[in-house]
């Protein structure tokens, strides 16, 4: 292997476990990529860095192209890895001996050409490379990937043939897939080598590469089942001087327009677009949770909860008929409803549930609203309720139900006296349970871990969106599933900033935030309060129906923050490693504040203070959080 | 038989370009909603698209190209186009010129007057984000007045506000709202 060579080896190894990263990163949140690329090799260029954007973005878009059959084998990827290819290129491995390698041989970076026709050859006999890998080898924005797209299509022979004919034989080999400006790159590489076979058909590469464009457009809409299609003259008329500022002939479109319509392009033969990011990401996620382990700032729990994420919306959505092996199975890498990743899990025991309301606080309907006992995990922001503490039950990638405790409240449910020990459970929909535990401690100790779990790892709302008309309805804030990446003491500041702008914002309706001697949160400054109300600074009539609507939520949301706020406040006080004993929902110093909204009756709350739990599970999270 | 039905229910159709510069979005936020979708398109050869039907509406959303010489191929789409979703990546704030310009060069085509304007803020979970407010100024939007816009912010990887801002192009659009 030649000096030059393997330096674009390294680089290249470099690139791919960038890639495994980023990829399994993109997955769940776009805030921690950087972060893992800090961790990962440092001499890493410019030029690559900023490739890593092009990469995700490349190495997600299998998911979307979608996937047919034989998908199947997108779990393969995570066995090839160790496999290294003789000449270690542009395979992923993450093998640590050809990281360090990398890291500390690694010379300037070079576009090298003859690597590049190397990797070409070995791209275009599909050696070491599944067909639904090569796409995104092509159409990287960067010197290397570009000489690899330029030898790649050069190793065609398109002499003769039609522009569809040789687009047809250049897309027999690989899956054309990524974001449509990653597609335009590979078809730049056609374009110019077809022009180098036919120097006389187009006048230059650019006028070709268009033309292809369009077939590929055309293709899409003459197939695809997007709706209208596309007649001859409209394909003639939407090509006007594009041709370099001139027609095409209006011949040449027209036999090409014929040609797509009555053959279709198609993927390579029996062979659909494999969902290898999936796959990857899996692999990705599990190799990223131990990364992140080691940087405080990132939420322990990320992995499993975004995919936990993606696995609830993958499960309960129509993804079944879709096998999308990332999002269906569940194998145990981060898959799989969250219940199997890593992740916090703050408590699990059997309770008794009953719905009372729905999502947008409408009352349950009848038959849905009988008590039911399941088997509750409460993982991140995920609690999932199972029909037993079986081992199989729990494993199950689908519980009976799953709900997202972001933004959610929870607080004993005095008033409720036909059963004893329930508490009460608002999740940010509206929606509304009653939970019975075995015992008043149990109750208790529940309340605090979902608060704690919220108060940790809900993430900020999302601002209120502007517009060209103002909008005088009042509309709930959005509040994010996914969890925040901020350390606790920073959570903190947030809620306190949150409970500024409420105040603030209850006070120009007019209402009452009910405290002010009781004031906790003198360090909000005003500036800075992200307020849902200052992005709406059109004052509109409101109803009296609507301004209540926004007043009781507003409300809910006051008591809810200042929940977060004190629980935090209490952890971060006692900082020791159990601070569950220090924090209930409702101290006592502010008894009445939480009751008032979570319960009318709530001014007889039979025990504030929670006896100490005594889970070992505790303890875990904590752990995590030393970092105040 | 399904079209009877959509007779019947009145499904109409929203013809929207999705556009953004490279990396804001655009591909998470096909996925996302295509997640949720019960229309599933076979893959085809050619460039993005994915149609979504969203509260009796179906929205056909292309993911239209980068390059400026290219561009012009969706002309044809642009007709008779209801809505533009612009995606930004609201950390970006060395690109928000560029978006800029990109965006006013769109819309200052002949065939995309009739279309209302959706900017999905995106990557608003990231801590530096950009909030509506300072993007509307960044974009200079309120230069835009003949013309119905909305910034949503969003974060499409958990899919939030991808909906809100669905439900935005529905009722505002004068030709494909119910």
């Amino acid at each position: 292997m030649t000096q030059a060579e393997q330096s674009s080896a390294n680089a290249a190894t470099i690139e791919e476990l960038l890639n495994a990263d980023g990829n399994g990163l993109a997955f769940m949140d776009e805030a921690s990529k950087p972060d893992i690329i800090v961790t990962g090799p440092d001499p890493v260029d410019n030029e690559e860095s900023e490739d890593e954007d092009q990469l995700v973005s490349v190495s997600r878009q299998p998911s979307i192209v979608d996937c047919n059959g034989g998908s199947g084998s997108g779990n393969e990827l995570e066995p090839e890895d160790p496999r290294t290819p003789p000449d270690g290129q542009e395979d992923s491995s993450s093998d640590s001996e050809s990281l360090a390698e990398s890291i500390y041989h690694q010379p300037p970076k070079a576009a090298d050409r003859e690597a590049a026709r190397r990797l070409a050859k070995r791209l275009f006999l599909l050696e070491g490379f599944r067909h639904t890998d090569v796409a995104k080898h092509l159409s990287r924005k960067n010197d290397f990937n570009t000489l690899v797209g330029e030898e790649y299509a050069a190793l065609f022979d398109f002499s003769d043939d039609t522009l569809d004919t040789a687009l047809r034989k250049f897309l027999s080999r690989f899956c054309l897939q990524g974001e449509t400006a990653d597609q335009e790159r590979v078809l730049l590489h056609f374009a110019k080598s077809y022009l180098r076979c036919n120097p006389d058909s187009y006048p230059t590469a650019d006028s070709c590469h268009t033309l292809a464009c369009a077939l590929l457009l055309l293709n899409k809409d003459l197939h695809g089942a997007i709706g209208q299609r596309m007649t001859s003259q409209q394909f003639i008329d939407n090509l006007a001087n594009l041709n370099e500022g001139q027609n095409y002939p209006r011949e040449v479109l027209k036999s090409l327009y014929q040609a797509i319509k009555s053959q279709p392009i198609l993927q390579p033969a029996g062979l659909g677009p494999i969902d290898s990011a999936d796959a990857a990401a899996g692999s990705a996620a599990a190799a990223a949770a131990a990364t992140v382990k080691s940087t405080t700032c990132a939420p322990p729990g990320q992995p499993g909860v975004s995919d936990g994420q993606s696995g609830s919306a993958g499960a309960a959505g129509d993804t079944a008929g879709l096998s999308n092996p990332g999002l269906a199975t569940g194998d145990g890498n981060g898959g799989g409803g969250g219940s199997n990743g890593p992740g916090i899990e703050f408590r699990k025991g059997f309770l008794v549930r009953k719905h009372i309301l729905d999502s947008g606080g409408r009352r349950t309907r009848k038959g849905r609203r009988s008590w039911r006992r399941v088997y509750c995990v409460l993982k991140d922001l995920s609690l999932a309720m199972h029909k037993d503490d079986s081992v199989a039950a729990v494993a199950a990638a689908s519980p009976d139900a799953e709900l997202r405790v972001h933004h959610s409240l929870a607080g004993p449910a005095p008033e409720y006296t036909k059963r004893r020990h329930v508490w009460r459970l608002r999740l940010a929909s509206g929606a509304e349970l009653l939970l019975q535990a075995a015992s008043q401690a149990d109750a208790d100790a529940w309340v605090e871990a979902v608060n704690r779990a919220a108060a940790w790892l809900s993430a900020q709302a999302l601002p209120a969106p502007v517009g060209s008309q103002p909008a005088c309805a009042f509309a709930r804030p959005l509040l994010p599933s996914g969890p925040s990446n901020l350390p606790i003491a920073e959570q903190l500041v947030r809620f306190r900033e949150q409970v500024a702008s409420v105040k603030s914002e209850l006070q120009s309706l007019g209402a009452s935030s009910g405290d002010a001697p009781s004031d906790t949160s003198p360090a909000a400054q005003p500036t800075a309060t992200p307020a849902t109300a200052a992005a709406s600074p059109v004052v509109c009539p409101v109803g009296g129906a609507e301004r209540q609507r926004h007043v009781a939520f507003l409300q809910h949301e006051l008591v809810r923050y200042r929940a977060y706020m004190q629980l935090l406040e209490a952890e971060i006080a006692s900082a020791a490693p159990t601070p569950a004993v220090a924090s209930t929902v409702a101290p006592a110093s502010q008894p009445g504040e939480l009751a008032d909204a979570i319960s009318a009756a709530a001014t007889s709350n039979p025990s504030p203070t929670a006896p100490a739990p005594t889970d070992s599970e505790k303890n875990g999270p904590v752990e995590l959080y030393e970092i105040v | 038989m399904g079209k009877l039905m959509s007779k019947i229910f009145r499904n109409k159709e929203m013809r929207i370009l999705m556009l953004g510069l490279d990396a804001a979005g655009k591909t998470t936020i096909l996925y996302k909603l295509k997640l949720h979708s019960a229309v599933t398109t076979i893959p085809t050869v050619g460039f993005n698209v994915e149609t979504v039907t969203y509260k009796n509406v179906k929205f056909n959303v292309w993911d239209v190209g980068g390059q400026e010489k290219i561009r012009p191929l969706w002309r044809h789409y642009y007709t008779g186009t209801h809505g533009l979703i612009f995606v930004i990546d609201s950390s970006d704030r060395d690109r928000i010129d560029e978006a800029r310009l990109e965006l006013h060069k769109i819309l200052e085509d002949r065939e995309m007057r009739g279309a209302i304007v959706l900017i999905i803020a995106n990557k608003q979970d990231l801590p530096d984000a950009m909030r509506p407010n300072e993007i509307q100024d960044r974009l200079s939007l309120s230069h835009l007045t003949d013309r119905v816009w909305y910034v949503q912010p969003a974060c499409a990887t958990s899919g939030e506000g991808l909906y809100e801002g669905l439900t935005w192009l529905t009722s505002n659009s004068r030709t494909g709202g119910r």
